[in-house]
């Protein structure tokens, strides 16, 4: 089930606000506190098994081991041997789990190609957010083991962590630490409950109005027959797809924080106006926020980070994005995109770091803009093949202009400009206006129109894919 | 052993269980797509329906029938009936999702086509078949589809 269905905005969502805010027990805010987790929780295991039943079973496996092996770390406090064993057999576990089910088919393949093999990998589909939750899952793990915090105690709590539903299958990927006490306690308020509306009709219109209508141009352009785009309709398609994927992720970012919001949970910021950093580096402190966190304190902090040398650090920043590629999905063109960023960062950091420093910000900028849009080719490719067709229409392998240029920018120039103005923030520099009152009422008129145009939208189009799904 | 250490090691077991069913129920059968597609045929009333060309098929669910190993679709010519029965082998390692999505989506254009004024054929929509099992893909919008389920999985 998409956050941006029918069935989601006008049937599950109403129904699990309604069960969620009925207050059961007034008098005991612990045990009210215990109900609304246990709706949430049952909840998110309904909206996951609405797509694929098979799963839960499997979700539900993880959660149970997982949950023991906390309380088994604890048990063990004083006995670091086995503490430590424990943690090895869970992580092993885990990966092994993700191995399986997202990268086996994978690595079969690779392997029968490499000893020219006739071997085939069982035909199993990818678990929906298994990327999310399985690192939701480390990070509980990674955390109880160092003692940053303590194990969860009740399996209700644990539970509502790994599989709720506004997260889950899309992230942000929110780290044990940040939401224990929320848990547990959490203030749920109508001013709380507004901002996550918003937040949520922000999403959806980023990711109804904006994604989905300028993914459509992207489609059409990518599947032309190799050889017949042009190079100023190939820009102009990667350029659409710079914008889908940033609205698209962002969008479902948006709406899972404002979700998260509505039930009293405060998730982590997901995306800060990617496309106006003025470096990579700056770059990924602003897109995928949750993720790069993740790799940054469970992988790249522990092994060593910058703290050994020019040499490790290097080596480090290669492993880190050679894995932040094989995350996004078992393939070697998101393993290029990856080491592509990778080797970017080191180059930033080493070699060109001083010298892109002296050019002015707006040149600064459009360099990293273009680093990014060329590495969406690698990410948005089905294969290396692929990606090279596209880079080699973008050079001009197919001539500077074909039949369709004029017919594909004059009708889409318009919603491409008004997007671009709103990736890079220009709509957010608005005068704010003086008066509270007519600023509210602008608000509130906007937010409306943005929600109607969603639904119209929503009841008569088809196209409503999701990208980060297959993550 | 501690109590945490058993039930952990019953979920390694769990897992492994889980595992080896999904990949069973994966694996390709042996059976030879006809047989199946036949005893399929034979479990249920078809008098209605008639076979339909692979350009229909292509048009019905957007598929080219060439992608598949084996095709067998069943419809009626009238568009008032929605009954109809498709059988597709799958080739080994292809991922029957995007089939599975599109007769999905089908099934609810239809149903929303339906609703409200002929109530027998929202039924039978009601209560079609959608399986994947063996490397192949069943769909049945039919008066018995259980017993065509029950053909399917005993052709297997």
């Amino acid at each position: 089930m998409l956050f941006s269905s029918a069935t989601f905005l006008f049937v599950f969502l109403p129904v699990v606000l309604l069960f969620y805010f009925v207050p059961l027990f007034r008098q005991n805010p612990q045990r009210e506190m215990t109900k609304k987790n246990a709706v949430l929780c049952l909840a998110s295991l309904v909206f996951y098994a609405w797509g694929e039943p098979v799963y839960i079973v499997l979700m539900l496996i993880s959660i149970y081991f997982n949950y023991n092996i906390g309380l088994d770390l604890e048990a063990h406090t004083f006995n670091e041997r086995r503490r430590k064993k424990i943690f090895v057999c869970a992580v092993v576990f885990n990966l092994l789990v993700l191995g399986f089910f997202k990268y086996f088919p994978f690595a079969v393949d690779n392997f029968s190609r490499l000893f020219s093999l006739e071997i085939k990998a069982a035909n199993i589909s990818l678990p929906i957010g298994i990327s999310f939750y399985t690192f939701q899952i480390l990070s509980y793990v990674i955390d109880v083991y160092r003692g940053k915090c303590r194990a969860q105690r009740k399996l209700l709590p644990f539970a509502t962590y790994i599989c709720m539903f506004p997260q889950l299958i899309a992230g942000p990927i929110v780290q044990y630490g940040d939401i224990e006490r929320q848990l547990r306690n959490r203030r749920i308020g109508v001013r709380k409950f507004s901002a996550g509306v918003l937040f949520f009709i922000r999403g959806l219109g980023k990711k109804v109005l904006f994604a989905n209508t300028i993914g459509a141009v992207y489609t059409e352009i990518t599947a032309r027959e190799p050889g017949t785009t042009g190079l100023v309709v190939a820009w102009f398609g990667i350029l659409c797809y710079t914008l889908q994927i940033y609205f698209d992720f962002s969008g479902y970012s948006d709406m899972a924080i404002g979700l998260g919001k509505m039930f009293g949970f405060d998730f982590i910021q997901n995306f800060n106006f990617p496309y106006t950093a003025d470096s990579i580096k700056d770059f990924w402190s602003r897109w995928h926020i949750s993720l790069s966190n993740w790799f940054r304190d469970y992988v790249y902090i522990p092994l060593g980070g910058n703290r050994k040398g020019t040499g490790r650090t290097i080596i480090n920043l290669l492993i880190v994005w050679a894995l932040t590629g094989l995350w996004h999905g078992a393939a070697w063109n998101f393993v290029a995109w990856g080491v592509y960023y990778g080797v970017l960062l080191i180059l930033e950091k080493y070699v060109f770091g001083g010298l892109t420093e002296k050019l002015p910000h707006w040149a600064k900028r459009v360099l990293t803009m273009l680093i990014v849009i060329v590495g969406w080719v690698f990410f948005s490719a089905e294969s290396f093949g692929d990606a090279a067709r596209y880079l080699g229409a973008m050079i001009g392998t197919g001539g500077l202009f074909d039949g369709t240029t004029a017919f594909v920018l004059r009708s889409n120039f318009f919603p491409f400009a008004v997007m671009c103005c709103s990736a890079l923030g220009f709509f957010r520099k608005f005068p704010k206006l003086k008066d509270a009152n007519i600023r509210l009422a602008l608000q509130a008129v906007g937010y409306a129109a943005v929600l109607t145009l969603c639904v119209v939208s929503l009841v008569s189009e088809t196209y409503n894919p999701f990208l980060y799904f297959r993550f | 052993m501690s109590k945490f250490r058993i039930k952990e090691i019953v979920c390694v077991v769990l897992l492994l269980v889980f595992v080896l069913l999904l990949v069973t129920q994966n694996k390709q059968s042996a059976s030879d797509p006809q047989t199946v597609f036949d005893a399929v045929l034979t479990s249920i009333d078809v008098s209605a329906l008639e076979e339909r060309r692979e350009d229909q098929f292509k048009k019905a669910f957007g598929f080219d029938a060439q992608d598949f190993d084996f095709v067998s679709y069943y419809a009626a010519s009238d568009v008032m009936e929605v009954r109809e029965l498709l059988l597709v082998k799958l080739p080994e390692g292809a991922d029957a999702q995007p089939l599975v999505d599109k007769i999905k989506a089908r099934v609810e254009d239809k149903a929303e086509l339906f609703a409200g004024y002929a109530p027998e054929q929202s039924g039978y929509l009601e209560t079609y078949v959608l399986l994947s099992r063996g490397g192949y893909v069943l769909y049945v919008v039919s008066d018995t589809p259980d017993d065509a389920v029950r053909a399917f999985k005993k052709a297997l």
